[in-house]
């Protein structure tokens, strides 16, 4: 019997997902970058994304809670998107990483959906909006969470007593994130009766 | 014996294959299992969430009113002093085909005072800060009557009709709840948008309401459905326009426009002295 060094099966459809999410991502985060610049530019710009008081991303650009660290929040999306699809990318291309790589990766995308959680309660609690292009990085972001997490439970990044765990909850991603969005749909309408109003 | 052991060992191979089929197939199964429940879950919650979209679609706001609202006969709701406590007058609606028909102002040594106020106004929420508790005190003790009339004179100054639907509130908690109508007004001020901007929403006043102790499904479905828009606007000119009744004042010019027995109270809108001292003043004729 020879030992035959298997090539462990790429990860092709992580892959895809990574790339798909993050270009969806940072594609938001590029729009609200030149819709920032547009205002800056040219203050009262009427901007493409304002379709109504509801529906619209003038305010969440304009407020304080726009540029949290100090500078446009976007900016960020711009620099972490494109890590997650160089990831997607890499993995393609049959990249292995390290233990601490993976556990690194999901600590930012852990970061970014704590943001997005600060950042999806300012939004219909306090500036009473819906901004499309931060409706599409919440989009993203939930289930880029779930996914990564339960990939790295999985594959044993955090022991191997949380493998089968983590291939269970793998199963359950879609209808897991399907929930968050219900959840944030269910606070828009309760606060905002988003459905009347549109 | 060569070809029994043959067949032997074919045998045995054959069971093999058949065994690791077997396995296979049952992975497969299990690999299918495991994405099939939560894939029907997924199907149950998005059917759920359709289901509730349609209830909400549906459930659309009551129609609105031709009518004002009920306890407005005069378009203004009327409180007086009994036992201790400041309680509104309960009428009828002014009709739509009708006019309002206006209190009596008795002769009785009371100050009856008369507001024409817009809930989204800062000069009222002024005026508001500093006398509602006493004007309420006066009422309580008998010595005053207050009559409210909410009018709409600052839509321009938001971008969503703002004054006309904060007002429909007054209207709408006169009708279902006037027993909190005053309750809710201080708290409309207390938590009045700024001018120049979108001002509240519906479910921003709603709160608002709630927080004023008034938890009514009606208000809120008559604040959400602006249920008495069209009094909000007739009211509205017909104090703008004129005549008011009970006084020399032709017509409303500005928010708050405040009448004590007929009298215009000139005063400082942030001065609680000026305020009583008028009231005594017109009292002592």
């Amino acid at each position: 019997m020879t030992d035959a060094v298997i090539a462990p099966r790429r990860p092709w459809i992580f892959g895809i997902f990574l790339i798909v999410a993050g270009a969806a991502g940072w594609w938001a985060a590029f729009q609200l970058t030149l819709d920032k610049f547009a205002v800056l530019a040219h203050p009262g710009t009427v901007l493409n994304c304002n379709l109504s008081v509801l529906v619209q991303c003038g305010k969440n650009l304009g407020s304080a809670q726009g540029s949290a660290f100090g500078f446009p929040n976007p900016v960020i999306g711009l620099g972490g998107f494109a890590a997650v699809i160089a990831v997607g990318v890499s993995l393609l291309a049959g990249a292995q990483f390290a233990r601490w790589y993976w556990i690194a990766f999901n600590l930012g995308i852990a970061g970014a959906l704590a943001f997005v959680i600060r950042l999806i309660g300012q939004s219909i609690f306090s500036l009473g909006t819906l901004c499309p292009w931060c409706m599409l990085v919440w989009l993203v972001t939930i289930p880029l969470f779930w996914v990564v997490t339960f990939r790295n439970l999985g594959q044993g990044v955090y022991g191997e007593g949380a493998r089968r765990a983590g291939v269970v909850l793998m199963s359950w991603v879609v209808p897991i994130s399907v929930i968050c969005y219900a959840v944030v749909a269910l606070l828009a309408q309760l606060q905002l009766d988003v459905i009347h109003r549109l | 014996m060569p070809d029994e052991r043959l067949s032997k060992n074919e045998k045995r191979d054959a069971a093999r294959e058949q065994a690791r089929l077997t396995r296979e197939k049952q992975k497969r199964q299990e690999r299918l299992r495991r994405w099939l429940i939560p894939s029907g879950v997924t199907v149950v919650v998005l059917a759920i969430v359709a289901v509730v979209v349609l209830v909400v679609t549906n459930s659309a706001p009551p129609p609105q009113s031709a009518d004002g609202p009920k306890n407005m006969v005069s378009d203004g709701i009327l409180f007086t002093g009994s036992g201790g406590k400041m309680v509104p007058t309960k009428t009828g609606a002014v009709q739509a085909s009708s006019s309002p028909t206006p209190h009596d102002l008795p002769s009785d040594g009371m100050a009856h005072i008369i507001t024409y106020v817009d809930f989204t106004c800062p000069a009222c929420q002024a005026f508001e800060e500093t006398n509602a508790d006493t004007i309420q005190q006066l009422v309580e003790q008998g010595k005053a009557t207050l009559e409210v009339h909410p009018i709409a004179i600052l839509d321009s100054h938001f971008s969503t009709n703002y004054s006309t639907r904060a007002n429909n509130v007054g209207a709408c908690v006169a009708n279902f709840a006037p027993e909190s109508f005053y309750a809710v007004m201080k708290a409309m001020y207390v938590g009045q948008g700024k001018e120049q901007t979108a001002g509240l929403t519906n479910s921003q006043m709603i709160t608002l309401v709630h927080g004023a102790g008034l938890n009514n499904g009606d208000v809120d479905k008559c604040i959400n459905g602006l249920t008495f828009k069209s009094w909000v606007t007739s009211a509205t000119t017909r104090a703008t326009t004129g005549p008011l009744p009970n006084t020399s004042v032709t017509n409303v010019s500005g928010t708050p426009t405040v009448l004590v027995n007929g009298q215009q109270y000139p005063g400082g809108l942030t001065d609680a002295g000026a305020f009583t001292d008028f009231v005594q003043q017109v009292l002592a004729g």
